[in-house]
């Protein structure tokens, strides 16, 4: 399946923003294909927009934290933008927590976040949790 | 009431999230807030996605359930490994385990309304997930309904990707139906091949059976051609044994042909076992003398009753009968026995001849179907005989089984049929009660038809007479003088002294004169009896029915008449 989410680039950062019903396989090749770009071009922060999901899921809401630690390790911050409220909710309730990922309410507040970050030092940025 | 709204399968990745999504657009169908359709969907996804990945695939199937509060649900089915040590911790709120396999399922048990979970270790897991509607809204029409799942059911895909596995999933299911029906075809094919070929061979058979009697009869006819009026007792006789064979034969092809058109009724009446076991000896008597056969008839001494077709019922255990005498070898032995076992009453015939084999025991009792040894014995028949058997004896609610200890070793068929009701207590009709032949009953048969004298006195025997037989009327008037018979049976047209000078005779020596049957192949008038009436008590015309005789016996004596 070679459907793939689109990944751009903005300066130091990576802009993702998912448009489609996420699938299992999708969410996986997107960590696969951010990773590789987040070394290719030495990003420094990733914002992942998530505002057209109306469902996360244990899967990929772990997933996503995957994401966030593996660009951590290879130097870059990311941000989680646009979550819906039920979406929230839901998480919380299912229990599940997303280590390493910041998140912000739009893509506005993220672009801030991620700046912050940038300048001071990004690998010294320490993760919170997101819920 | 539950109305089931969309069936789906989970096989895969897409599968799971094409069944969140359908979760998510029924919720918004049914108006269900936000928050409730998110989580229904978030809990339905994750159950799914456990099914698939630790069930090895299952199915989904979303319902709408008019309880007092109206329900939406989700019930998802694997036939998987199932879940070891699951404790359900519904409901209680908080962080819960980081353990990854069961964040989704405890999870979701918090997410939904209703979570209901049905699982065992190599069982499976069934899951069900429900969301309460808002009452007040109330369920939508039948009407709204019909759309919504007709909606659900023709919804676009919205990705290639998606529309693709909609395709494969088509694809797959009308090659799934394609592979069913081909193998349908193909057993159907198989079936009609197997029984192409036993009608080729049944016809084949036929050829042959039918060839043989006329044969005899045209060789006959030539014989009697070349030596004239001398040979014709002989040639006649062969004519007379060769018709009945064809008859027979045709018979069976007529009845064969109305068993399988569903066109024979039966007639049930209360008869008695050992009434249906005399007729059959007699019927098969000839046959079985001339083959020097020893034939051993065990019935028991209180009448056996049951409801039968006793013209039907004597066929299907003649037809063993004639089996048996025709695979068994000549001075063989053959033992007919009427049995009564938990209510059913067991006719068995066993035999000491060319035996089973007993893997083609299943399928003896087929249409056309001949054991190996028959096929190399044109005598065989046509191998619709069993199959006869079966079919009558099933018109009475009965069993016919066989079985044999292998080839040369005998064979046994065993017919099982229902006893009549309230058995033993006398409620038979007064036709079907034997002739109660209580105190000593002695009977002449005289005929010289050696084989229909003997068929008759079996039979007399197996009513409770004592017979003897003579073969012309010199022998049966020493037979009555040395001992007076209480009823004398004779053929009229008798070689030298003549049935109706054997009566005179009788009359003239034995006192009290027995009752006297006469009996002839013409009727009265023709038998030169109505010149003599009174010398006879009976006439019966050839041929006769056993029972007929039976009733004459039965009744207290009265004029001559004819039966």
């Amino acid at each position: 399946m070679s459907e793939r989410i689109p990944i751009l680039k903005m300066g130091p950062f990576l802009l993702v923003t998912i448009q489609v019903e996420l699938h299992d396989q999708l969410v996986l090749t997107l960590q696969d294909d951010l990773t590789e770009q987040v070394a290719r071009h030495r990003a420094q922060g990733v914002m992942i927009d998530i505002s057209a999901l109306d469902i996360v899921d244990s899967f990929i809401g772990r997933t996503l934290a995957h994401i966030a630690s593996l660009t951590r390790l290879l130097g870059a911050s990311t941000v989680l933008v646009g979550m819906r409220p039920a979406v929230a909710i839901t998480l919380v309730e299912l229990g599940l927590t997303l280590p390493g990922i910041r998140t912000a309410l739009n893509v506005e507040r993220g672009m801030e976040l991620l700046q912050r970050l940038v300048e001071t030092d990004p690998a010294a940025g320490s993760p919170s949790d997101a819920c | 009431m539950k109305t089931d709204l969309l069936h789906a399968r989970i096989r895969n990745e897409m599968d799971v999230a094409w069944v969140r999504r359908r979760a998510r657009q029924i919720c918004d169908l049914l108006d269900l807030d936000h928050t409730g359709a998110t989580r229904f969907a978030t809990a339905v996804s994750e159950i799914s996605r456990n099914a698939w990945v630790h069930g090895g695939g299952g199915s989904v199937t979303f319902s709408l359930e008019d309880t007092p509060v109206p329900l939406v649900c989700a019930r998802i089915v694997d036939e998987g490994p199932g879940i070891r040590d699951y404790v359900p911790r519904v409901g209680r709120r908080g962080r819960l385990q980081r353990d990854e396999g069961t964040v989704g399922l405890y999870g979701s048990g918090r997410l939904v309304d209703v979570f209901e979970l049905d699982t065992a270790p190599g069982a499976g897991t069934r899951v069900r997930l429900a969301m309460k509607l808002d009452p007040a809204r109330g369920l939508p029409s039948p009407e709204a309904l019909t759309r919504l799942v007709d909606g659900l059911v023709r919804q676009h895909s919205h990705t290639l990707a998606e529309e693709l596995e909609v395709q494969n999933r088509e694809l797959l299911q009308t090659l799934a139906e394609l592979q069913e029906n081909r193998a349908q075809l193909e057993e159907h094919q198989a079936q009609l091949q197997e029984a192409a070929r036993r009608k080729d061979e049944f016809l084949a058979i036929l050829g042959h059976e039918l060839r043989n009697p006329l044969s005899a009869i045209s060789n006959a006819l030539a014989v009697y051609r070349m030596a004239g009026e001398g040979a014709a007792p002989r040639v006649l006789a062969i004519v007379e044994r060769q018709s009945r064979q064809l008859n027979r034969l045709i018979d069976d092809l007529l009845d064969v042909v109305r068993i399988a058109q569903g066109k024979i009724n039966i007639q049930l009446e209360t008869v008695a076992a050992g009434e249906i076991v005399a007729a059959v000896v007699e019927m098969n008597a000839g046959q079985i003398q001339a083959k020097q056969q020893v034939l051993e008839v065990d019935v028991p001494e209180t009448p056996v009753w049951l409801r039968a077709d006793r013209v039907r019922l004597a066929q299907a255990l003649g037809n063993l009968l004639n089996n048996a005498s025709k695979f068994t070898p000549a001075e063989g032995r053959i033992r007919l026995l009427v049995r009564t076992v938990h209510g059913r009453v067991i006719f068995r015939v066993e035999d000491s001849g060319i035996g089973l084999e007993p893997a083609a025991i299943p399928q003896m009792f087929e249409m056309f179907v001949q054991g190996p040894a028959c096929r190399e014995n044109v005598k065989a028949g046509l191998g619709i005989g069993l199959n006869v058997v079966r079919s009558l004896v099933a018109l009475h609610h009965g069993t016919v089984e066989a079985c044999s200890d292998g080839p040369g070793k005998g064979a046994t068929f065993e017919i099982a049929l229902p006893l009549a009701e309230g058995q033993g207590t006398g409620d038979a009709d007064a036709e079907g009660t034997p002739a109660a032949v209580s105190t000593r009953q002695r009977v002449i048969v005289v005929d010289d038809n050696r084989d229909s004298a003997d068929g008759l006195a079996m039979c007399l025997q197996l009513w409770g007479y004592e017979v003897a037989t003579a073969s012309d009327g010199e022998a049966a008037l020493a037979l009555c003088r040395a001992d007076p018979p209480q009823v004398m049976v004779l053929d009229i047209n008798l070689p030298g002294m003549s049935g109706i000078e054997l009566a005179r005779a009788v009359r003239g020596s034995v006192s009290p004169p027995p009752l006297m049957v006469a009996l002839s192949g013409y009727s009265k008038d023709h038998s030169g009896l109505s010149a003599n009436d009174g010398l006879f008590d009976h006439h019966l015309l050839k041929p006769f029915s056993p029972r007929a005789l039976r009733s004459l016996l039965a009744q207290p004596a009265a004029p001559a008449g004819e039966v």
